[in-house]
């Protein structure tokens, strides 16, 4: 009775490892995963015993093959004889042979995530058994930190990211094929440009500091996914609440997003290999206008000042047209290629994985190119200890092209929007010409040839691991992991002039390597302990080192030979030599533990604590604690619970504490910068000079987070509908901040502080509804997610913390009491006075004339002043949403996913130029103009002198930002079974896709899809659009084969 | 499960070892310094760091000019500061082409100009680094206590020059002279006057303790001498009509041994600290990347250049027929696509308007031209201004000095010498004809006519609101941040 019990418990366990297997790791899943192996090892051994110690009774032999559902035969399933130890397993080809008692009479077959089924004998000596999906014990599983859990005992709030939907499209990084996938998570773009890293926000943007969440790749913590292959991926799971995330302490404020990568399992070697290749185009929302259109604008803006008409300009219909918005535009590609092996024996399981991703961007000289290679292995080498590795190396290489800059005009995909339409693009000499016109854009074809900026990215990532069950319940596992990104530019540019700005009058090279290492172990011990079969405890102890260091160097010289074919920095004059260098390094050490209790699946119970300690603060404050508490209850598990229809309904709370420690690791110093220099002596040598630029704060302490939240899991009639709702209120105090000091301090740069409060209160919905009729099923789902931001403190020091420059705007964005961050601030425009009489009625600025922006007074004192300024808008969505819909009709199958965003503003500053400048080319919208009484209430009337006056920074510019976009339509056709085996493949599927097929949007810009800006380098410069790669429309065609 | 035995015992004790020594440890684990750099706190302990310290205030000085700074330089006085007057337009592509000078040029100058923010900005970090001096180098040991006294006399000077620079685009600025700590930052600002005795101190401590930089070597050319302090002094004075002073200070300095020379070479390599020579900031074209960007702004757009401040003909026809210094100080350019007058400032000019190279490394904006702060002729004109109605022959001599070097070795004819008779009010006129000839093109116009009264006549016409534009607006961000302790000029 003993050993069943054992036996039914080995088998629970798993059941709940098939579906581990499919979703997690073994490295991260480790505790359960252990139990389970080791369980199955130790029945093993006992069944040989058994075998050896009663070898004399009367046998028959009975033999036969174990198939799934499908036909395939199973490995390693378990034979056994009803009511005794006698059995065996299944070999690679699914046959056995057992030699039973004659007295027995029932087979019991067994095989983790399968129906254990029950055999009559009979007499018979062939027994092939089919073994169906058990839905009762498929139990999902889901990643959460440090270890696993059964779905159903999940108390906190966390989102899992279905592989197979983000496999679907063809994004190249997986932080891009998150996006819309999970309610309460933000993915947002600063850029389109190949290989360019989104923005991922969790729940809202929690901090002024560095809000990206902590991502764990098999549990190492790592800041840069960019380098993980999407196609490696088997789960993602992203944490959102702190009763999920506080194990993660001082880093799990912005939420955790774990990524597991794939294992091999027992039995049959898999081999895959999934392709596609795509055709990609830009997203074209801006039209501007033509030689003729800008001619006469410009020739109106004259005669609107009374000023002399530009003589060159004065036949419009005559003039040359160049289309300097596709100046550097073109077709894109992405040519994809994922092969993988997996397989596994009793004693060990493999994974390989090679990718490689090839894309032409779709501008001029733009490219990103990645090689993976993935190796992930196991290997029980004791029945009790398992030993383990995943390891990834990659490599890209990113040719990007240039975007820096608070302006527009040395955006390579964008100045060519607002170059004058009669500047040719070459000079007579075949030089990069220089606008006419346009004062600000630079030549966008000098900008891609000469900005073009090549960097190499070579990447380790990888773990080792060994488990062990030390004693009975108890399981130890130590991780080592270690990450190195390695980049490197190798930069040669000839002598160029495409602009007073951008230009170099001798060729150069320049050179920088970068070393970033981060090193991480962890050790934990796991207790499962079952009291009286109602009582389940698991305990987790743990503790953890982290060292992240970075070593920097870069290097150039000049003026290299022509006559050199293949430029190195050796090759430039040694008197033009720079270089620099800097290194810094941070520590973490961590202990934590977590306690699960579950009553009888009824009733959860979890709570974590988690202590760290970083080297980034005082001896006085390094220290912080992060608790956390969250409980649930399954009510549909209560005897009194009696509606058939409900399958589910489950309501959670959880409260949990979190940090932040996101500050430069030499913050707390007062630091002084060695090369503050100057020049001195007749022959003019330089000075060292030392002096500070940022102030230090010895009184730096954790930010922390409190967070609670409230939710409900409900299934209706047997899981086909499911529906998750979550209420989360998320307070953020001691935020870590560079706080602005006035500039009468004399430091330039600001002082980090613990300088405020943030709340974010949220909704998040995620509903699911799936029905299979016949030979049609189909899957709709869709999550939607309400977040309100607002600061709720500031210290009084930075107590208004302005942020945001483009294009003649400053200080676009302020951070307030009260208001959401970084929310836009300038004057209120009312429309544009249509008549003199207006001007005089009301208050206006100098030399105002009708036709020009009316702003609102809002202080009431009859004049237009600094004081009127006020809040004109907010980047912040009032709701995000993704929408999924699945079908399959026979061998067909079709997917569509929707995301979108409502209620955002952008600021365009790039209408200071396409709506508030007539030398640079105008969007068509200015055709619309006022040219009269009652001809325009929005767009001012053409003039010069008076652009000023009208382009200041107002709600002129804040323009809706909502969107609804097709992210991803797919038609795939999976090939039939007689097919396959005429041509020996397991699986072969052909799809044609495409992505950002549709956009719905009323903005007026490049793209609306628009994050937190890349060239800016600041987590308050939100929802400012200064013209920066638009997302690409693709079409792909693509093939999956199993071999 | 012998093995098994030994694993599982290594892996318990060695964990249980590894928990206990991280935890014992955490301390040292946990502390890690600062990565190449000094902290504050062990930094200024010897006369090598004082000297690095002073070496460091005299930056931003520099950076105001340097290639660095892009805005800092669009707002000095050589640039900004002369837009808008009848000596120069702002120039560039079109009308459009930089909104910062545009707004001077039309007057129309908003609280958010970037320029303007950077000069606050720019000059207040000078000011910390010389309190850093004044309030850290007085605790150090040299066993050279001159060379102590002389570092501390140098802060003195480099404080006020950079108030001086604050007083004149703001007028009264918060006076900051100890070390602030946070919490201490907001400080109102001081009257116009205020200001001023706070920059005559200083200026009076550094004129004591100064050595002549002739009684030095070449060696320490570039760092504040007696003649510099003295020779800023007489410009602070003038400013504030303190013309007695003017006298006083002045008198001082050309007892040192200055000497007006040829003014065609002023501007030139050679020119650089000439016995002219006042006061010079350094730059030089090289990989350390300490040029001025002055020149590439101020170049004509088809040589590289950024086009902007061009002379009007009001300024090309205030130069006396012949006068050599026309030459020395414009050349023109006839592009058919300009914009603006063609006449460019050969003064801060690259090859072959000068003899300065432009630059081959760090890019056009990294060129050598010093910045010629303060020359003899300067202080000359300065001086026959403070004292022409009290002792006209003498303001007459010495206009005539300034004149005679003009002239060089042409006839007398050119350039004639003033009737030494001449005094009263054509007499300063004549004076005011002479720096603005002499000075022509280096940034003293702007402010000449705002000290002088003359705002109505010149500048209004030209958009100037009189009792507003005679200084910036306080940066926006810092009236703000400041939450209402900075009040704002009129505007």
């Amino acid at each position: 009775m003993k050993q069943s019990t054992h036996f039914s418990r080995t088998s629970y366990l798993s059941s709940r490892l098939k579906m581990t297997c499919k979703l997690t790791a073994l490295f991260c899943m480790g505790t359960v995963a252990s139990r389970g192996a080791t369980a199955h090892f130790n029945k093993k051994y006992d069944l040989i015993q058994t075998e050896v110690l009663k070898p004399a009774l009367q046998q028959i032999t009975i033999k036969g093959t174990v198939t799934d559902a499908d036909g395939m035969p199973i490995p390693g399933a378990n034979v056994l004889v009803k009511g005794t130890a006698i059995g065996t397993t299944t070999d690679i080809d699914g046959n056995y042979v057992l030699g039973v008692p004659v007295t027995a009479k029932t087979l019991v077959f067994s095989y983790l995530g399968l129906k254990t089924t029950e055999f009559a004998i009979n007499g018979k000596k062939v027994v092939n058994i089919s073994l169906q999906n058990d839905a009762a014990t498929l139990e999902e599983v889901v990643v959460v930190g440090y270890g696993t859990v059964r779905k159903s005992d999940v108390t906190g709030s966390l989102s899992s990211v279905s592989t197979d939907e983000m496999n679907k499209t063809q994004n190249t990084s997986i932080a891009q094929a998150i996006q819309g996938r999970a309610a309460g998570v933000t993915v947002s773009k600063g850029s389109g440009g190949p290989g360019a890293t989104p923005t991922v926000r969790i729940r809202g943007v929690g901090t002024v500091n560095n809000a990206d969440p902590l991502y764990v790749v098999d549990g190492v913590p790592i800041g840069d996914i960019s380098s993980v292959n999407m196609a490696d991926a088997k789960s993602v799971e992203v944490l959102k609440d702190a009763s999920a995330t506080a194990i993660y302490g001082s880093r799990g404020a912005n939420g955790v997003v774990l990524i597991t990568t794939n294992g091999g399992k027992k039995g049959k070697t898999v081999i895959s290999y999934k392709t596609y290749t795509s055709f990609d185009k830009r997203i074209d929302n801006l039209d501007v206008l033509n030689a003729q259109q800008w001619g006469a604008l410009y020739n109106e803006g004259n005669v609107n000042d009374g000023k002399a008409a530009d003589p060159s300009l004065a036949d419009p219909a005559s003039l040359p047209n160049y289309d300097w918005k596709d100046a550097v535009y073109r077709g894109g590609s992405i040519q994809s290629h994922q092969l993988s092996a997996s397989g596994g024996t009793d004693k060990s399981t493999f994974y390989v994985g090679f990718g490689y991703i090839n894309q032409k961007g779709i501008i001029d000289e733009s490219s990103y190119k990645r090689t993976n290679f993935r190796v992930n292995n196991t290997y029980q080498i004791t029945p009790k200890i398992k030993l383990g590795n995943n390891m990834q190396y990659a490599v890209s290489n990113t040719q990007s092209i240039p975007s820096f800059g608070f302006n527009s005009n040395a955006k390579a995909a964008f100045s060519g929007f607002f170059i004058d339409p009669v500047t040719p693009f070459h000079n007579p000499d075949g030089t990069y010409s220089i606008p006419k016109y346009a004062a600000q854009p630079i030549n966008p074809l000098g900008l891609t040839t000469f900005g073009v900026t090549p960097e190499k990215k070579e990447n380790f990532l990888g773990s080792v691991f060994i488990e062990a069950e030390i004693i009975k319940d108890l399981t130890f596992k130590s991780n080592f992991g270690l990450q190195i990104n390695n980049t490197s530019v190798d930069n040669y540019k000839p002598a160029y002039y495409v602009s007073p700005i951008f230009s170099a009058p001798v060729s150069s090279y320049n050179l920088s390597r970068s070393e970033n290492r981060s090193i991480i172990v962890s050790n934990t011990l796991n207790y499962n302990k079952t009291i009286a079969k109602k009582h389940y405890f698991n305990a987790l102890l743990g503790q953890e080192i982290q060292n992240a260091s970075t070593n920097n160097v870069n290097a150039s010289r000049n003026s290299i030979p022509t006559s050199v074919g293949q430029p190195t920095l050796n090759a430039g004059d040694v008197s033009s030599s720079t270089n620099g260098g800097f290194i810094s390094e941070s520590k973490l050490l961590s202990f934590f533990g977590r306690l699960n209790y579950n009553y009888d699946d009824r009733y959860l119970l979890t709570g974590t604590y988690r202590m760290d300690g970083s080297s980034r603060f005082g001896a006085n404050n390094r220290w912080a604690k992060f608790p956390s508490l969250a409980a649930a209850w399954n009510l549909h598990k209560e005897n009194f619970f009696k509606i058939d229809a409900i399958s589910q309904f489950k309501v959670r709370a959880g409260w949990g504490e979190t940090g932040n420690q996101n500050i430069p690791n030499a913050a707390i110093y007062n630091t002084l910068n060695v090369g503050t220099n100057s020049i001195v002596g007749k022959d003019e040598s330089t000075a060292l000079g030392i002096a500070p630029l940022t102030p230090g704060n010895a009184n730096l302490k954790w930010e922390t987070t409190i967070t609670t939240n409230i939710g409900l899991d409900l299934a209706l009639f047997s899981n086909a509908i499911t529906f998750t709702a979550d209420y989360f209120i998320k307070n953020t105090s001691d935020m870590l901040m560079a706080t602005p000091i006035l500039y009468s301090s004399g430091y330039a740069n600001s002082p980090y502080t613990n300088a405020g409060n943030i709340q974010n209160k949220g909704l998040e919905f995620t509903t699911n509804y799936r029905k299979k009729i016949k030979d049609f099923s189909f899957n709709v789902g869709g999550n939607i997610s309400f977040i309100r931001n607002k600061v709720t403190a500031l210290a009084s020091e930075g107590s208004v913390i302005l942020t945001g420059d483009g294009n003649n705007f400053y200080n676009i964005s302020r951070t307030e009491v009260g208001h959401p961050l970084a929310s836009f601030y300038g004057y209120q425009m009312i429309g544009i006075f249509q008549n003199q009489k207006e001007i005089d009625d009301n208050a206006s600025l100098l030399n105002t004339q009708p036709g020009d922006v009316k702003y609102k007074d809002v202080n009431g004192d009859g004049q237009i002043t600094d004081s009127d300024r006020t809040f004109i808008g907010s980047p912040f969505p009032k709701f995000t949403y993704g929408m999924n819909l699945d079908l399959s009709y026979k061998q067909f199958d079709f997917t569509a996913f929707f995301q979108g965003s409502q209620g955002n503003q952008i600021f365009n500053s790039t209408n200071y130029w396409l709506e508030g400048d007539l030398a640079s080319n105008s969007s068509t919208s200015i055709l619309g103009r006022w040219t009269g009484e009652g001809t325009s209430n929005t767009i001012p009337r053409a003039t010069f002198t008076n652009a000023g006056n009208n382009n200041l920074q107002s709600s002129r510019f804040v323009k809706d930002g909502s969107y609804l976009r097709l992210k991803n339509v797919q038609l795939g056709y999976t090939f039939t079974k007689s097919v396959l085996d005429a041509i020996s493949l397991q699986n072969l599927r052909i799809y044609v896709a495409a992505q950002n097929l549709l956009t719905f949007t009323k903005y007026d810009g490049i793209d609306p899809e628009l994050g937190v800006d890349a060239s800016q380098n600041s987590p308050l410069d939100i929802g400012i659009d200064r013209g920066r790669y638009p997302s690409v429309r693709s079409f792909s065609l693509g093939l999956d084969i199993n071999f | 499960m012998y093995t098994y035995n030994i694993i599982k015992k290594s892996i318990t004790y060695s964990s249980l070892v590894l928990v206990a020594a991280l935890t014992s440890c955490s301390k040292d684990y946990l502390e890690i310094e600062s990565f190449g750099t000094p902290e504050v706190e062990n930094f200024y302990q010897n006369p090598a760091d004082a000297e690095q310290a002073l070496n460091a205030a005299y930056s931003p000085m520099r950076e105001i000019y340097g290639k660095e700074n892009f805005w800092a330089v669009m707002g000095t006085d050589i640039i900004q500061g002369d837009i808008g007057t009848d000596d120069f337009i702002k120039g560039g592509n079109r009308l459009n082409d930089n909104l910062p000078l545009f707004e001077k040029e039309s007057y129309t100058i908003s609280s958010t100009n970037v320029a303007i923010e950077q000069t606050w900005q720019t000059n207040y970090k000078g000011i910390l680094y010389a309190n850093l001096i004044l309030n850290k180098v007085v605790n150090i040991a040299f066993d050279d206590a001159n060379r102590k006294k002389e570092i501390l006399a140098e802060a003195h000077f480099l404080r006020a020059y950079y108030y001086f620079d604050l007083v004149n685009s703001f007028g009264g600025v918060p006076l900051i002279d100890k070390l602030q700590t946070a919490g201490e930052y907001d400080i109102p600002r001081a009257t116009t006057q205020e200001t001023y005795i706070f920059i005559e101190n200083d200026l009076k401590a550094a004129i004591a303790d100064l050595p002549s930089r002739f009684t030095k070597t070449t060696a320490y050319l570039g760092h504040a001498d007696k003649g510099a302090a003295l020779g800023l002094m007489m410009r602070v004075s003038l400013y504030q009509n303190k013309m007695d002073q003017v006298k006083t200070y002045g008198e001082q300095l050309f007892a040192l041994p200055y000497v007006l020379q040829n003014y065609a070479t002023i501007f030139q390599v050679e020119g650089e600290w000439s016995p002219e020579s006042i006061y010079e900031i350094n730059f030089v074209t090289n990989a350390s990347i300490l040029g001025t960007g002055i020149t590439q702004r101020i170049s004509p757009r088809s040589k590289k250049g950024g086009g902007f401040m061009q002379a009007t003909d009001d300024l090309l026809n205030e130069f006396e027929a012949n006068d050599p210094r026309k030459a020395a100080t414009f050349y023109k350019l006839n592009e058919p696509t300009a914009y603006g007058t063609g006449w460019y400032i050969r003064k801060y000019s690259w090859a072959p308007y000068s003899n300065y190279a432009s630059p081959t490394i760090g890019g056009t904006t990294n060129s050598a031209n010093n910045i010629r702060v303060m020359r003899l002729s300067d202080a000359y004109l300065m001086y026959a201004e403070a004292i022409y109605r009290t002792d006209a022959p003498t303001a007459v001599a010495y206009v005539n000095k300034v004149r005679k070097r003009a002239r060089g070795t042409a006839a007398s004819t050119v350039v004639p010498d003033l009737a030494l008779t001449l005094s009263g009010d054509p007499l300063r006129d004549a004076i005011y004809h002479e720096r603005r000839v002499e000075l022509a093109g280096e940034g003293y116009r702007y402010h000449d006519l705002i000290r002088t009264g003359r705002i109505q006549s010149v500048l209004v016409p030209r958009g100037f609101i009189a009792g507003k534009n005679e200084v910036m607006p306080i940066p926006y961000s810092q009236v703000t941040l400041s939450k209402g302790i900075l009040l704002q000029n009129n505007y």
